[in-house]
């Protein structure tokens, strides 16, 4: 289900009357149950993927902690894993919808032949898992603690390997050997990749670490763990959250205020904004010139850059938006995930800004796992490159993201290797305005790069548009048409607004508009947001990843 | 006292509700006033004559219902009226042709405006030929066809050309361009083919003249009666879109309708055209299949020369002649396909409003003059 769609805000309209209606235990049980519809409506089988990534992941953590689960620890889960294989895996809800109007084809409601493979299988799975369980609970404490860690590290990085990257590796080492001649018979597997993997799965690991590392306990409540794992708002693209920011918010009564309600829904609409008035009026020129077959000239490559980069961030920051927004109105705080990053001056200041959760998960997870920066600069730079490649991998199966990762890793390396050099005074005054504008348009140019490389189709392509920035430098021959109504508005709206916070340092900053101006600026954003509505609908570009 | 009363009554949530209330009328003041302010900047010409609106006036007015823009176009006058509504009607079916000064053999050609800018590129590479135009704004597979059925080639053509035209290829299934066309509605009317036991069978719209319309336009039952024939058979018919009412005066009103219809349209190609090409198995494929057979039949029984003319419209890539191709080949019926000549990815060989830059025309012309010869030399 996509944030920006009509059955979204009929599901959320009926999920947030029934959250007031309900008290808190119910809203917890509620939500999950929200949760799974709102994933199981893109693909019903995939919430298999999460039951088992939230059931394993909540055995592992109090295993880690306590050395042992108690029956109906073991039990309950157990059994919520049993049902989620017979419901999602047997069970196929279109056949109760058809054409467009409700159908009952009983016939083809239950895949009558998967029910043995998904009984051999869940039955096999549990008796295995049961297994490990006696033998772990034998173990000494350390190596136990380890081992439990495994297991949770090789089930999410599994399910990934296995619904991300094995075509990927596959289909790379078979063009490897057949490059040099050795023919190979293809293992490509059929399978679609599930929506949102690489975040829930980031998160729940996030949770056995930091149980592992004593930073935080495991809870005991194993739907507030499936909560966590599955919650709504944030299960497709992020913000990818931690233990100890989200299960204590799931796990007492919340208070829904004023303040937060009027944050929430104008989180909502700025992303609504965002996305559909910014990001999908500019992705036609960006598709247009980045699936040209025919002549392309050096203004087309900076124009379809630069306008990617609009998009990426207006489509990412958007999703982020609309979920910290419905969260907020739940009563849930998610965290920033972006804080104005094509303010940044250099790669680090980037990193800091952009995708915030996910570079955050990344150095304290990888990089600091890694000996971070207790080293000398070629041991950090090593760091820096192992995070930033697997971090472009994340990304995507494809190479063009590792390529982005190394580029991303070279400049954060090129600038440690300056700081290293020239050191920043401790007291120094602040830089000029314009000095600061001047970094900041001149780093904001490295960035764009690094989207060329990320949106590019191929290898060739990347080749092609890099000799035509160096060769055809000036050719001002524009082969594309110009972006919708909506983002021209749009973006003439969006550039002061975040030139204002940035100058004020100050997300609320609107909160102190007299009331009649804050009201024509909400009501400007409707406006642009109603004209946007008639561009084409796009998919959030990060459900891919 | 209940938690609702002593949160409203509590001073400070009291001062924050009276905030919220202050600032829900500002936004209400807003958007009364963008809208209001959308209105008169970019006023529609009221004049249906006046055929240069600017693009502001013609974005703001996409939305507006159906049966609005039809009475702003619509005079009993021919002179009075707009001229887009005298376009396209079956009866009597427009021709445009050049008087016959020589010998040359006659090349007709059926379509939309594709087809007239290569009837007019065909003059200018060549002199050998004399093309023969009944063409239509817009105009679908079938009116195309039905176009043809009607005139035969004028009874003197040496070629005649069918085109089709893979953005309107999902519209193959509908009545009229005012159903599916929501910005800008014309009236002209359709002939509606279906498929039944294999044979091509036609529906005729309820009118096929500007007189018989302007006549059912103007008799509110007349009009209800050929609207059900249009919900009945074609597939985007929408009483949303068509039926007229006050919010028609609401530009912003008017941009969420746009949205509908927008919406709409989209979820029509999706049942036709995904990432992989057209479905061979939705009635509009199978439908235009039929139409090229039969078309090629017919003129091959009329002793002329079909041909079908393919315009791969830009970001199409070449997924109406693949789709078609199959009938083509079955068939050995001759054609010209765009992306021959011009990739469907390629900006650069359209101009702004879709169509081909004269350069691409003239080489698709060039392109029928080898399929006219080659044909030609095979009889």
């Amino acid at each position: 289900m996509l944030f920006n769609s009509l059955e979204f805000i009929l599901f959320f309209l009926l999920v947030y009357c029934a959250y007031l209606a309900l008290p808190f235990r119910l809203q917890n049980y509620m939500l999950l149950g929200a949760s799974y519809i709102f994933y199981g409506w893109w693909d019903v089988r995939f919430l298999f993927l999460v039951a088992i990534s939230t059931t394993v992941d909540f055995w592992v953590g109090l295993l880690i902690e306590n050395g042992r689960l108690h029956r109906t620890q073991l039990i309950g889960p157990a059994f919520f894993l049993g049902l989620s294989a017979v419901v999602f895996l047997c069970l196929n809800p279109q056949a109760l919808w058809a054409n467009g109007h409700p159908s009952l084809d009983l016939a083809s409601l239950i895949r009558w032949s998967v029910i043995p493979w998904v009984f051999v299988g869940a039955v096999g799975f549990l008796a295995c898992m049961y297994f490990i369980y006696r033998i772990l609970e034998l173990l000494p404490d350390p190596k136990r603690r380890l081992f439990c860690l495994m297991i949770s590290v090789t089930t999410q990085l599994g399910l990934l390997g296995v619904f991300k990257y094995f075509n990927f590796f596959i289909d790379s080492l078979s063009f490897a050997m057949n490059s040099v001649g050795v023919e190979t018979s293809s293992l490509h597997l059929n399978i679609v990749l599930p929506v949102g993997i690489s975040f829930y799965t980031f998160q729940s690991l996030s949770y056995t670490i930091d149980i592992y590392r004593r930073q935080f306990k495991p809870t005991n409540r194993f739907f507030d763990f499936a909560l966590f794992v599955a919650y709504f708002p944030q299960l497709q693209a992020g913000p990818i959250e931690r233990a100890r920011q989200l299960i204590p918010q799931i796990s007492k009564p919340r208070q829904l205020d004023y303040d937060q309600s009027a944050r929430g829904l104008y989180l909502i609409l700025f992303g609504f904004f965002k996305k559909v008035a910014i990001a999908d009026g500019v992705a036609p020129v960006v598709d247009q010139i980045f699936g040209s077959s025919g002549r392309v000239t050096w203004i087309d490559v900076i124009a379809g850059t630069i306008l990617f980069a609009v998009q990426i961030y207006c489509d990412f920051s958007g999703y982020t938006d609309i979920a910290r927004g419905t969260s907020k109105l739940l009563g849930i705080d998610l965290m920033i995930n972006f804080n104005q990053p094509y303010f940044a001056q250099n790669p680090q200041e980037f990193w800091h800004r952009w995708h915030i959760s996910l570079s955050t998960w990344l150095r304290d997870y990888l990089y600091i796992t890694l000996g971070g920066n207790r080293g000398n600069i070629a041991f950090v730079c090593r760091n820096i490159m192992i995070t930033m490649l697997l971090g472009g991998l994340w990304h995507g199966a494809a190479w063009n993201y590792v390529l982005w990762g190394f580029y991303q890793g070279a400049l954060l390396c090129i600038y440690q290797v300056w700081r290293h050099s020239y050191p920043a005074k401790k007291h120094a005054s602040p830089k000029p305005w314009i000095i600061q504008a001047t970094a900041i348009l001149g780093f904001f140019a490295f960035v764009c790069y690094g989207w060329l490389l990320f949106r590019a189709r191929s290898f060739t392509q990347i080749i092609d548009f890099t000799r035509l920035l160096v060769t055809d430098f000036g050719d001002l021959d524009y082969g594309a048409s110009l972006p919708r109504l909506s983002a021209i508005l749009g973006l003439s709206l969006l550039i002061p607004m975040e030139i204002i916070q940035f100058w004020k340092n100050d997300a609320l900053y609107y909160q102190r508009f007299p009331v009649p101006l804050r009201g024509l600026f909400i009501a400007a954003l409707i406006v642009v947001i109603i004209i946007g509505m008639s561009n084409e609908p796009a998919q959030f570009i990060y459900f891919q990843f | 006292m209940s938690r609702l009363s002593s949160f409203i009554f509590s001073s400070d949530n009291a001062r924050r509700i009276q905030v919220a209330l202050r600032l829900g009328v500002w936004i209400a003041i807003g958007l009364t006033a963008f809208d209001v302010l959308i209105n008169v900047v970019f006023a529609y010409p009221s004049d249906p004559r006046n055929t240069n609106p600017s693009r502001f006036q013609i974005y703001f007015e996409y939305g507006r219902s159906t049966d609005a823009q039809l009475a702003r176009m619509t005079r009993h006058d021919r002179s009075q009226t707009a001229p887009i509504t005298l376009a396209g009607w079956y009866n009597p079916i427009t021709v445009e042709e050049k008087s016959e000064t020589t010998q040359n053999p006659i090349v007709t050609f059926y379509g939309m405006s594709h087809a007239v800018q290569l009837a007019h590129a065909l003059a200018r590479v060549s002199n050998a030929y004399t093309p023969r135009v009944v063409g239509a704004p817009g105009a679908t597979a079938n009116w195309a066809y039905g176009a043809y059925l009607r005139d035969r080639g004028g009874a003197k053509s040496r070629a005649v050309v069918l085109a089709l035209m893979s953005a309107n290829l999902p519209m193959i299934t509908t009545m009229s361009p005012m159903t599916w066309n929501i910005g800008f509605p014309m009236p002209y009317t359709e002939d509606r083919f279906f498929i039944d036991n294999g044979k091509l069978l036609v529906v005729h719209p309820p009118y096929e003249s500007f007189e018989q319309y302007v006549e059912t336009f103007h008799d509110q039952a007349k009009w209800t009666v050929a609207c059900e024939l249009f919900a009945k058979y074609d597939t985007m018919y929408s009483p949303f879109i068509r039926e007229a009412s006050f919010l028609d005066h609401s530009s912003l009103f008017r941009l969420l309708r746009r949205a509908y219809g927008q919406r709409l349209e989209r979820s029509a190609r999706a049942g036709v055209l995904d990432q992989s090409g057209f479905h061979p198995d939705s009635e509009q494929i199978k439908v235009a299949r039929a139409i090229i057979r039969d078309f090629s039949q017919h003129a091959r029984a009329d002793r002329m020369i079909p041909i079908i003319y393919i315009v791969n419209n830009f970001g199409y890539s070449d997924y109406l002649f693949q789709a078609l191709k199959p009938v083509l080949d079955a068939d050995n019926i001759p054609y010209v396909s765009s992306h021959q000549i011009v990739s469907p990815n390629d900006p650069r060989g359209y101009v702004p409003n879709s169509h081909f830059t004269d350069l691409v025309d003239e080489q698709l012309a060039r392109a029928l003059i080898n399929v006219i010869k080659m044909r030609s030399d095979i009889k």
